[in-house]
């Protein structure tokens, strides 16, 4: 396996743990209140988590494989993260007119603010498994 | 498959034995981006092919051809 193909699962892995374990306790805590949590501690929490883990797994990768984690990437793994990012930027935009279409029945600030976040991670997830699935494939 | 075949698996064969990587590090592609080529999952740019028959003393239509029959 490449080491950008480990990289993409390892950060799947990570927005996944992270992204849905916050949006499981952000769903959970409004069943339970019928309130949305404030935006700010969410927002600080997922961005925290995902730097820190990525850090922290992304070093780890490199030191296994130090060779090919200095190697810039080639022209197919180029054309396969331009792919992942053009598939995800389009799911982003869509999913941020959702949110801003949701702000404008429910006029929430705070569930815009999350939706937005929510919109990210999903965005972000949709571009590590499209570039797996290239990676998996050859191109 | 893609429709553009090759015959690098058969010169690196023919010339020592010369592994995927090593290819690769002759021409700036991973050990995995010339097994996706050797496999025809994936066709190099055209600059990247002239090197790679350049690394083996071929002409390019030499090492890559279109297949007709696909």
């Amino acid at each position: 396996m490449a080491f950008r193909e480990k990289s993409a699962w390892l950060m799947l892995i990570i927005t996944l743990l992270v992204g849905g374990g916050l949006t499981f306790e952000v769903v959970q805590g409004f069943n339970s209140t019928s309130q949305w949590p404030p935006a700010v501690s969410v927002f600080t929490r997922l961005t925290m988590g995902l730097i820190v883990l990525s850090i922290i797994g992304q070093i780890a990768l490199a030191l296994v494989d130090r060779k090919s984690a200095n190697r810039p990437a080639d022209e197919r793994e180029k054309t396969i993260q331009q792919r992942a990012d053009a598939y995800s930027g389009i799911l982003l935009g869509v999913l941020i007119v959702s949110s801003l279409m949701t702000y404008l029945v429910h006029q929430h600030g705070d569930l815009l603010f999350l939706m937005a976040l929510l919109s990210l991670v999903v965005a972000q997830t949709a571009e590590y498994l499209v570039e797996i699935i290239g990676y998996r494939r050859g191109y | 498959m893609l429709s553009i075949d090759n015959c690098v698996r058969a010169l690196r064969e023919q010339h020592g034995g010369m592994t995927q990587a090593e290819l690769g590090d002759k021409v700036n592609l991973t050990r995995q981006t010339i097994a996706a080529i050797e496999q025809r999952r994936y066709s190099p740019s055209l600059e990247t092919a002239f090197l790679i028959a350049r690394v083996f003393g071929q002409r390019l239509e030499d090492v890559f051809w279109f297949d007709d029959s696909r």
